[in-house]
């Protein structure tokens, strides 16, 4: 979630919702429990249940107050194009209806122009609305839960289902489901960021602590928005939804701003170029137009209709478009992406960082063995495991379910493993952090003896272990048991195999003051070895990646013993690896030259991954990473594109950009592809746009000095805007060549410019030519003479140039794009999709048969042209695409590619 | 048609012909030039 406000204790509530936070804080939980009509074992109901929900609201925070759809519609209407047109009707009402005389009153132009303004804004707002729900139901199909006790019974929920009066249980790399009152706590740190902009989590606990100021120092109520960095808590959900303190602030901010992306500032680039090209433009064209023609009224209303125009007015929708079809068709490959921005960083990804567990290799981990410190198989060592990972409140994860799901499998042979969550009860524990990589827990038997129970990474639990088990006795650990238990595990990881060490201790420290320093002169009884075999499909997945253009790294906590084990069973080279102390101990500028020599960094924490990212991206790569435990979410945060899977801790999900539904890197390569897709499209149309805009500046200025008349009237020019703008609507449908696909795709504004000077002049060439011909040639064929000539029917050969200038411009202007599309010989290499094809044609087809509508000559002022210039026109495009064609292998020649 | 193609003026149509494919070879030499010249 977004920071909202970096003062939340200033007023995020009105005074009678903070009197309510103050007296939650301080009462007891029986007063807790009776005031919000719960109790320990949760809401006891459905009814109970709804009748929160009705009086407290749902859990869902609005941020700003979506406009209807009356309002939305409305602002479909507003841009520019719509501005012009409803200009051009008022004086087209004016000149053709109030001001003409009564035999020559018409008010058809005017209808006709209201009806291209409501053609174009209900289609921008269907186009809109479409995008906007499609996206909608993709981000649904992302679900985050919450764990709730109701009835006595525990259960995970969606968020949203929370409800006031709901007993709720947090663990590590959770998110705080609503404002809660903390009930019981053990070690629980949250990060308050996305509330306070505070980087430091704060501790929780169920006593109200210190001397508070603001809601935020209450150590006893948490709020929406945060997470869980550390430790687990019971609490009672206070408020939920829009009254939380983040819906309150949420729903008061109007918009939170979003930082914009390369790609955005890249889309404004464009508009801002062929912005400056009009400024020079228009004044231009209307200085000229009106000295030479000397109707001013005519020569405004043409040089705002090239203003209109030119005015990229539909490259945000087309944008859009192609990133909602992009998002579509990668939520039907089960690739959901939560910003439409980041398919375009997708396409962008030169290089995927990428956990181990659980991407690489599959989501079971199994224990294969539990030995003791001699390396025997010890059902002891498996004993005080089962108890550690079942005791422990927080994240249980794949090997503390391995460890029990193996204990229950073993206790029908061995009765020890029998019953042991009878035998024992809990007494405290000190949950996993990153710093510490080892939890405890201290349990009590049936005769009062208490211990604590360690397990943990190798190193971690041999630096609190002072003696070890060997044999039937305790012995202080020496240097030859160090190195006997050093190559043990040496030996394990080099074949591929995780271990992590059991060590225990009696009687700690009295209940309640037991914590973190008690993890010391403990002694280490055994091992346990896990296999977290690489999944089938890794190795071919990797080859496709490489195929791509897309480098694989390899980012663990893990060892690099068992991480190399892993590169060899996938086929992936290992070129060098780094571990986590290199890279803390390197500056920026070391690490930015040890991370492109390496490919596998091991034994990081997950500051260590971020900075990796970090010093990636600074070398210029576009990274991805992937990954779905808490450890992972400053990485997922630091890369270009964070991915991760619907079965991640809601901390790796609420950071990601993008969620994979199959935990496969298979999925991840269409993702890809899909990406470098729409941008292809993208481009297209943004270099399309951009060389015709310029073409049509030069064919404009000619005409503005050479020609007695405007050369289009100023309705033509944005009745062929609208038109053409219309065939575009199929770009994002287009085919992409498969050789456009195997390269990383970044964003590269330098390339436009270039393009557009390249390529602009060809389809103006085409312009001039006929006008030309229709100067000479065609209008005095037809009107009766030259334009000069007394006899000459002036209106008719105006009407005739301006018809045949209106065609062949939309024909130039609908088939660039099947030129420039790819870099292949268009129709024989390289064919577009049947939409773009037909939406082309389409377009020069209703260019072509405005002319011969019955009647509509007063209206558009377009006349029949003769077969002659249809004959013309054939012969002109062929002319043209060959040019063009000539002009993109010439482009291709010095610059590479086209696109 | 109501004049015939005799009557047209074909002396400055050949010469702005002859001005627009001027302009054609001086852009395609260009773009020949920029393409073909060592970088």
């Amino acid at each position: 979630m977004d920071s909202v406000n970096k003062n939340l204790g200033v007023k995020p509530h009105a005074f009678s919702d903070e009197i309510r936070y103050k007296n939650a804080s301080e009462a007891t939980s029986e007063e807790l429990y009776r005031t919000y009509g719960s109790s320990p074992e949760g809401l006891s109901d459905e009814e109970t249940i709804n009748e929160s929900r009705e009086r407290y609201g749902r859990n869902v925070v609005i941020k700003s107050k979506k406009r209807n759809a009356f309002w939305r519609f409305f602002l479909s209407f507003v841009n520019p194009f719509t501005l012009v047109l409803l200009i051009l009707a008022a004086v087209s009402f004016i000149t053709d209806f109030i001001l003409a005389s009564p035999s020559e009153k018409s008010p058809v132009a005017s209808i006709i122009i209201i009806v291209l303004v409501l053609i174009s804004g209900i289609f921008r707002f269907i186009q809109e609305e479409k995008s906007g729900k499609t996206l909608e139901r993709l981000s649904n199909l992302v679900e985050t839960t919450t764990a709730v006790t109701r009835a006595g019974e525990s259960q995970e929920i969606p968020l949203d289902e929370v409800v006031v009066g709901d007993v709720v249980s947090f663990a590590v790399g959770d998110l705080i489901s609503a404002d809660v009152r903390i009930l019981s706590a053990k070690d629980f740190f949250v990060s308050q960021s996305a509330l306070s902009g505070e980087a430091e989590p704060v501790e929780k606990s169920a006593e109200l602590r210190g001397n508070p100021q603001g809601l935020s120092d209450r150590s006893n109520l948490a709020f929406l928005g945060s997470t869980v960095v550390s430790g687990s808590a019971k609490a009672l959900v206070i408020a939920v939804g829009n009254n939380t303190t983040f819906g309150q602030i949420a729903s008061k901010t109007s918009s939170t701003k979003n930082e914009k992306t390369a790609f955005d500032k890249g889309v404004d680039s464009v508009s801002w170029l062929l912005v400056r090209f009009m400024l020079v433009m228009v004044p231009a064209v209307l200085l000229i137009n009106g000295f030479t023609k000397h109707d001013w009224l005519q020569a405004f209303l043409f040089a705002i209709s090239v203003a209109v125009g030119l005015t990229p007015e539909m490259l945000p929708m087309i944008v859009t478009s192609c990133l909602a079809k992009g998002a579509i068709t990668m939520g039907k490959k089960k690739v959901i992406v939560k910003n439409i921005n980041s398919i375009q960083n997708f396409g962008a990804m030169d290089l995927l960082c990428t956990d181990k567990t659980g991407t690489l290799t599959q989501d079971r981990v199994a224990l294969e063995d539990h030995l003791n410190v001699n390396g025997v198989t010890d059902y002891r060592v498996l004993r005080h495991a089962f108890l550690n990972s079942y005791y422990q409140t927080g994240l249980k994860n794949l090997m503390d379910q391995s460890i029990i799901s193996k204990t229950k499998e073993l206790s029908s042979l061995n009765p020890a493993l029998a019953n042991l969550d009878k035998t024992y009860t809990k007494v405290d524990e000190v949950p996993f952090d990153f710093s510490r990589k080892r939890m405890s827990v201290v349990v009590k038997d049936a005769s009062g003896k208490t211990q604590m129970i360690t397990k943990g990474a190798v190193e971690e639990i041999l630096s609190i272990s002072s003696f070890a088990e060997v044999g039937d006795g305790v012995v202080p650990i020496s240097e030859d048991i160090l190195a006997k238990v050093r190559s043990m595990v040496a030996d394990y990881s080099r074949r591929g195999f995780r271990i992590i060490a059991v060590a225990q201790k009696n009687n700690p420290s009295a209940v309640g003051s037991f914590g973190p320093q008690d993890e010391k002169d403990m002694v280490l009884i055994g091992y346990l070895i896990f296999f977290d075999p690489p999944k089938e499909s890794t190795g071919k997945a990797l080859q496709h990646l490489q195929r791509y253009g897309v480098a694989t790294k390899v980012l663990t906590g893990d060892s690099a013993e068992v991480a190399e084990y892993v590169f060899q069973l996938v086929g992936l080279p290992l070129t060098g690896v780094l571990l986590g102390k290199d890279v803390e101990g390197m500056d920026e500028k070391s690490l930015q030259i040890a991370v492109e020599k390496c490919n596998l960094f091991a034994k990081l924490s997950p500051e260590d991954k971020a900075r990796v990212v970090q010093a990636l991206r600074k070398n210029g790569h576009v990274v991805g990473y992937m990954g779905d435990g808490i450890n992972d979410a400053p990485a997922l945060k630091a890369a270009d594109i964070g991915i991760s899977v619907d079965t991640a801790v809601d901390i790796a999900k609420e950071t990601a950009h993008v969620i994979l539904l199959e935990k496969d890197l298979e999925v991840l390569v269409d993702g890809i592809i899909e990406g470098r897709k729409t941008y292809a499209n993208m481009i297209k149309y943004i270099k399309m746009t951009a060389s015709s805009n310029f073409g049509n500046i030069f064919s404009e200025l000619a005409a503005a000095a050479l020609l007695p008349f405007l050369p289009m009237l100023p309705l033509q020019l944005l009745l062929l805007n609208l038109v053409y703008d219309f065939s575009c609507i199929a770009i994002p449908f287009d085919n992409v060549d498969e050789d456009y696909l195997q390269k990383p795709r970044k964003w590269d504004a330098s390339s436009l410019g270039r393009f557009m000077l390249w390529m602009g002049p060809t389809s103006s060439i085409f312009d001039w030519l006929t006008y030309l011909v229709m100067y000479f040639i065609i209008c005095p064929l037809c009107a009766g003479g030259h334009w000069g000539d007394p006899g000459t029917d002036k209106a008719l050969f105006i009407a005739l140039f301006q018809t045949g200038w209106f065609i062949e411009s939309m024909a130039s202007q609908s088939l660039v794009v099947h030129m420039i599309r790819s870099d292949k010989i268009p129709l024989f290499q390289s064919r577009s999709s049947w939409q773009l094809a037909l939406a082309s044609f389409l377009a020069i087809g209703i260019a072509i048969a405005l002319p011969f509508i019955p009647g509509e000559n007063g209206a558009l002022g377009f006349a029949p042209l003769p077969w002659e210039y249809f004959i013309y026109l054939a012969l002109a495009i062929l002319l043209y695409m060959l040019l063009a064609t000539l002009a993109k292998n010439l482009y291709k020649r010095r610059y590479g590619e086209v696109l | 048609m109501k004049i015939s193609l005799a009557e047209l003026d074909w002396g400055p149509f050949a010469i702005w012909l002859g001005v627009i494919l001027a302009a054609l070879a001086l852009f395609l030499a260009v773009l020949f030039i920029l393409a073909y010249r060592k970088k």
